[in-house]
């Protein structure tokens, strides 16, 4: 049975980091961009949640679009008018990034305090699969993940702006040189990464307990994930995320009284990874020029 | 003299005269300002409710003994003047370090409270003890701050300690707890022998704590079958939530001080992990904590500093001012604050002076009833010095347990002790005689008797 306890709950943690790390993954690889404010937007989207729902006692589906709606519009606005204009260099842009989560963070501070807020589930009860139970929404975040997956494998494999999506991550100048807006095709990657940070707080916001500094912890994992996987390497990304999943549940489960060392051992698993694999598992290698 | 002239002389004159009239203006120092007070910041993580409830029940003791004359220092009226300091304590030990600097230095306090984890509790002992500040706690636990106060006496004799200590006697009380209910079970659900998970809390308080569980549960008669310690400040706890109910247990032994213990309530409530929670989970104290879980709070229970029965005569009475001013129940903290703003204002009228030294003589002969108990210090030649003891003739916790959106006293239940408890801590006897007025049954979670009753 802790064997099973391993499977199931490595999975839906896993899915959960996925779903957050691939919008990362993704960001990085198209535009370069090291979005340290990528988890500030999912921070974002957890508020609105709560927001929505507990304080306006609106319908949970208002929540969910506004969720999903906001972190786009406040990451377009703020790559075009700071990120664009510095991103050929790395530590403006990193800097500019943490200066947007400390400002979401503080604004959220002041608005609610450091309490804790939650959101009840609305997808309610629990699902016993040979003996372990997991909660039904940790069921519909693991779906939501595959689908989100799915659809984004659908949308790079399968359409135009899949195909010019790829071509500015493998090739910046040429792309431009094919006549590929490349400009756009970077803000219309960091829309679509913030849209994955709001579908990821909608589905685990009802899990977790929300704070103004609930953007730290899965930045460091999401962080890790994507270096594990491989720069630039969704499938990396994805692959990493459910590596280190499966790290912190065999820790929770093998060594109960180490369960706090959970985000400690896998991210020394991930160091033992990368000394064999210095890339990383999927590791992608980016040429160096910058428009 | 012409126009001019005299009009220059006249703004002139006007000028002098609103110059002496500003002065008059209460500046510190000044004539203007009468008024003596004695500067006291208290210290906590205002932006987290532990610190809400330190600064509002000083805010709600400082008032009333302002309003009832102040404190009378050697015939001279003087006013609680009070100090918020930001001790972010629970993110940053250094930050509370800083915020005992700016207490002892920047802000001249005469005392200082200071509510703290005991991490933080620690370094801050040492800053207070360096500028010669009597230095009331309110929040840290762990036995290391009354053992500093034992061997260097001449040193920290400053620091004197109104909240708990986790000391046999506190442990005893948990124990009992978690007895009384591991009796129920036994009873409601023909169970021999009870299964206990553990969960801790990854602080330096609840240390102690795992190799208690580990000797005494399995003496108790209970089966010990795993100890968990998720981090402090841990957001999600599912696994560990899958992994109790995996491990089989009919009972939890938790101590949750934490963020981590909103996440547990949390999981154990979503997954209805088929055991009782006993122990306390800190958060779980607020009537907000209702709310915020939306209602995954019912059934557990958690002991707390104060209740609205008679722990003391005058319990009822601060429950009610506090409730009525602030719109929610005082939390941990805040009996101890007022306990501190007490014992102080005793301490200086007998002293007759703010002198340090004469204050401290006098806060060690306290002997004052407050909103928790008996406030007494212990000797300072006895095994806990300056800690306010639990017991017979002191104090007790309460413990509630959430049903259906309210906080219900079920222990102490003037029950039979274990035995092994009473081996270990003859002291505790106390609890086989207390149960307060409005004190109701415990009632284990619905979910877990229909699970034990089919799995059995």
């Amino acid at each position: 049975m802790w064997f099973v306890l391993l499977i199931i709950n490595g999975l839906v943690l896993g899915s959960t980091y996925a779903v957050l790390a691939v919008g990362f993954a993704l960001i990085f690889s198209v535009a370069r961009l090291l979005n340290f404010a990528h988890t500030g937007l999912y921070m974002l989207s957890a508020y609105l949640m709560y927001i929505f729902m507990t304080v306006w006692q609106m319908p949970v589906e208002l929540a969910i679009a506004a969720a999903i709606v906001g972190p786009p519009v406040l990451a377009i606005v703020f790559y075009k008018l700071l990120i664009q204009r510095v991103k050929e260099h790395e530590f403006p842009i990193i800097i500019l990034t943490f200066s947007l989560v400390w400002l979401i963070q503080e604004t959220f501070l002041i608005s609610f305090d450091a309490n804790l807020l939650g959101i009840e589930p609305y997808i309610k009860g629990f699902t016993e699969i040979s003996g372990v139970r997991v909660s039904n929404q940790h069921i519909f975040a693991f779906l939501v993940c595959v689908l989100v997956l799915l659809g984004l494998w659908q949308l790079l494999a399968r359409t135009r702006l899949g195909n010019a999506i790829r071509c500015v991550s493998q090739d910046t100048e040429t792309a431009n040189l094919m006549g590929i807006n490349v400009s756009l095709i970077e803000m219309i990657t960091v829309g679509i990464s913030a849209v994955l940070a709001g579908i990821s707080a909608t589905v685990v916001a009802p899990l977790f307990a929300i704070d103004p500094h609930m953007w730290l912890h899965p930045l460091i994992i999401i962080l890790a994930a994507v270096v594990l996987g491989g720069m630039g390497s969704l499938i990396g990304a994805v692959t990493g995320a459910f590596f280190l999943g499966f790290v912190e549940v065999a820790v929770v489960s093998l060594i109960p009284q180490g369960s706090f060392l959970r985000g400690a051992i896998s991210l020394l698993a991930m160091g033992i990874v990368l000394t064999i694999r210095p890339d990383g598992l999927f590791g992608v290698v980016f040429e160096e020029e910058r428009l | 003299m012409t126009g001019k002239q005299f009009f220059k002389k006249a703004a002139m004159l006007l000028a002098c005269l609103a110059m002496v009239g500003f002065s008059q203006i209460a500046i510190p120092g000044s004539k203007a300002e009468a008024v003596n007070k004695i500067r006291i910041p208290v210290l906590g993580p205002s932006k987290f409710y532990p610190g809400q409830y330190q600064w509002n029940a000083a805010v709600l003791t400082a008032d009333l003994i302002n309003r009832q004359g102040g404190v009378n220092v050697g015939g001279q009226k003087y006013m609680l003047d009070l100090v918020e300091i930001d001790t972010n304590d629970l993110l940053s030990v250094s930050d509370a370090v800083n915020a005992m600097e700016r207490a002892c230095s920047m802000e001249n306090a005469d005392f200082i409270i200071a509510g703290a984890r005991s991490e933080a509790t620690l370094a801050m002992m040492d800053i207070a003890a360096d500028h010669k500040k009597i230095y009331l706690d309110v929040n840290s636990a762990h036995p290391n701050q009354i053992k500093r106060v034992k061997e260097d006496y001449d040193r920290y004799k400053y620091f004197f300690r109104i909240s708990t200590i986790v000391d046999f006697t506190i442990i005893s009380y948990s124990l009992s707890d978690l007895d009384f209910v591991g009796q129920i079970i036994k009873k409601e659900l023909g169970i021999e022998k009870v299964k206990v998970a553990v969960v801790l809390d990854k602080a330096a308080y609840a240390d102690p704590l795992a190799g208690v569980a580990k000797g005494m549960l399995p003496a108790m008669g209970y089966e010990l079958v795993g100890i968990w310690r998720p981090s402090y400040s841990a957001k999600d706890l599912f696994a560990e939530a899958s992994a109790v109910k995996t491990s089989g247990a009919q009972l939890i032994w938790g101590v949750l001080s934490g963020p981590s213990g909103q996440a547990f309530v949390n999981a154990w409530s979503k997954l209805k992990v088929p055991a009782a929670y006993v122990g306390t989970v800190t958060d779980s104290q607020r009537h907000a904590f209702w709310k915020t879980t939306g209602g995954a709070a019912n059934y557990i229970a958690s002991y707390d500093s104060i209740g609205r029965v008679d722990q003391s005569p005058t319990t009822i009475d601060f429950y009610d001012r506090y409730f009525e001013r602030f719109g929610e129940k005082p939390g941990w903290g805040s009996p101890f604050v007022e306990g501190a703003l007490l014992a102080l204002k005793d301490a200086i009228e007998r002293a007759g002076t703010l002198d340090t030294e004469k204050v401290i003589v006098e806060l060690e002969k306290t002997d004052l009833i407050f909103s928790n108990g008996r406030l007494k210090f212990g000797a300072k030649d006895s095994d806990l010095p300056h800690q306010v003891p639990y017991g017979e003739g002191y104090r007790s916790l309460v413990s509630f347990q959430w049903r259906d959106g309210k906080q219900l006293i079920y222990f102490p239940a003037a029950a039979p002790l274990n035995k092994v408890i009473y081996a270990k801590s003859p002291q505790s006897h106390y609890l086989e005689k207390l149960k307060f007025k409005g004190t109701v049954d415990y009632q284990l979670p619905p979910w877990m008797v229909d699970y034990w009753k089919k799995n059995q």
